[in-house]
């Protein structure tokens, strides 16, 4: 397995683009950091700058891994592996480079930011992996769907879960609650409580759990099919 | 030693069946092609053969492993040269041929013989189908495979290719399955199967 992320890495690496980008990337996101307690003025254009790359550094890996899996298709699946471990392989390559983006998205995150910025930061991480996901899956779109539903629907509700619980949305729908039996409305009590304590934790615990879960369900689904 | 032992074998895709019911037991040292018309199954034989594709019945044996639960040490033992050969992806020889290296060992004298070492530095999809028959050749010697499956053989029209796969298969006494669309003794296959409309006959020698 490592050999076959090594040469995934290998493959993908020798695109100059690609290189070129990673490394404006890399070079954006170390002076985003040093300046992060200057003015505001130049942590956003940092910021600003970072995401642009980081985004076009993205979808230039999901292409290129979309080329590589498709044109050595053939070659791919001859190699003696196991088909989880080659399902794994391309998905935890996919995720290595979603991780530089999102190590850098996510990161603002330690700093107090405000509500929707929460939803920028942890939700474009999530779209973009999940693209990226999607993508070096097979094209059936039975598949994608059901890719699609793990990558996008369970953040989905677990940020919405959030919101509802965390925010003035749950004031508003109050009421909601109140109709609800009383050990029922108790629970979603100390749901709410332990989502506050918890806050951003369980941002990122929610998206380990559902990225687990796609690939589970991803790998679950692929091995009953054929590969050639 | 029994290497390929298919009891009952089908497969279907979509509503249409590959397979049906196939029996075939394949021992070691054996050069077996099998031939039919195009779509009568030797392909998907093939596939559900490495765990490429997933068989509907039946049970499958290849050099004592069922190929569902062991994939990685069928295709370790397995030296396969698909159908399609084509590499559609802007890759270099040389990263292919890394890749190869890192899985098995290296032999710079057969890459060499096949010629492919003035070709690394070029993009595979550029190669044409001579080098590209080498290549998925090189794949094969270097595994020492105990298993050697060709499918349409008749399209991999590379001399070089032909005589290192025949001297290897001879010299090592590894079981040979080719496919191909009419009787082919290219590699000196001395069985022969005919498949027509996903069933097995076996062609007694003389009348393929």
């Amino acid at each position: 397995m490592i050999e076959l992320i090594s040469y995934l890495t290998v493959v993908i690496a020798k695109d100059y683009k690609i290189s070129l980008i990673l490394l404006t990337s890399t070079v954006l996101s170390i002076a985003y950091f040093i300046y992060e307690d200057a003015s505001g003025t130049i942590i956003n254009l940092y910021t600003l700058c970072s995401f642009i790359l980081l985004i076009l550094f993205t979808l230039s890996i999901t292409y290129r891994l979309r080329s590589v899996k498709k044109g050595l298709k053939e070659l791919y699946f001859s190699l003696p592996f196991h088909r989880e471990e080659l399902y794994l392989a391309e998905v935890t390559a996919s995720i290595i480079y979603s991780l530089i983006y999102n190590l850098i998205a996510v990161s603002p995150l330690l700093f107090n930011i405000p509500p929707l910025d929460l939803i920028l930061y942890t939700f474009l991480p999530s779209l973009f992996l999940g693209v990226t996901i999607v993508n070096i899956s097979d094209d059936r779109w039975r598949n994608s769907i059901q890719w699609l539903t793990a990558v996008f629907l369970l953040p989905f509700l677990a940020e919405l879960s959030i919101y509802l619980f965390d925010n003035n949305v749950y004031n508003s729908i109050y009421w909601i609650f109140n109709l609800l039996p009383h050990e029922i409305f108790l629970s979603l009590n100390q749901i709410k409580a332990s989502l506050t304590f918890l806050n951003i934790g369980f941002n990122i615990l929610t998206y380990f759990i559902y990225l687990g879960l796609a690939i589970y369900i991803g790998i679950y689904i692929r091995e009953r099919r054929d590969i050639l | 030693m029994e290497v390929v032992k298919l009891i009952k074998l089908s497969k279907s895709i979509g509503v249409k069946q590959i397979l049906r019911n196939i029996t075939l037991i394949i021992n070691r040292g054996d050069k077996v092609n099998i031939y039919g018309e195009d779509g009568s199954g030797k392909t998907t034989l093939i596939k559900c053969l490495l765990d490429l594709a997933v068989r509907d019945g039946g049970t499958v044996s290849i050099l004592g492993y069922d190929p569902l639960n062991y994939r990685k040490e069928i295709l370790r033992r397995t030296g396969y040269i698909p159908q399609n050969i084509r590499l559609k992806s802007r890759t270099k020889l040389k990263d292919i041929i890394h890749l190869i290296h890192t899985l098995y060992t290296e032999d710079y004298r057969a890459l060499e013989e096949l010629g492919l070492l003035g070709f690394l530095d070029k993009d595979v999809r550029a190669l044409d189908d001579v080098f590209l028959t080498r290549l998925y050749t090189y794949m094969v010697l270097i595994k020492k495979p105990d298993l050697v499956i060709i499918d349409a053989i008749d399209n991999k029209n590379d001399g070089k290719s032909i005589y290192m796969l025949r001297k290897y298969i001879d010299s090592n006494r590894a079981t040979l399955i080719t496919t191909s669309r009419e009787p082919s003794r290219i590699l000196n296959e001395t069985r022969h199967v005919l498949i027509d409309k996903g069933r097995l006959y076996e062609v007694p020698e003389g009348l393929a």
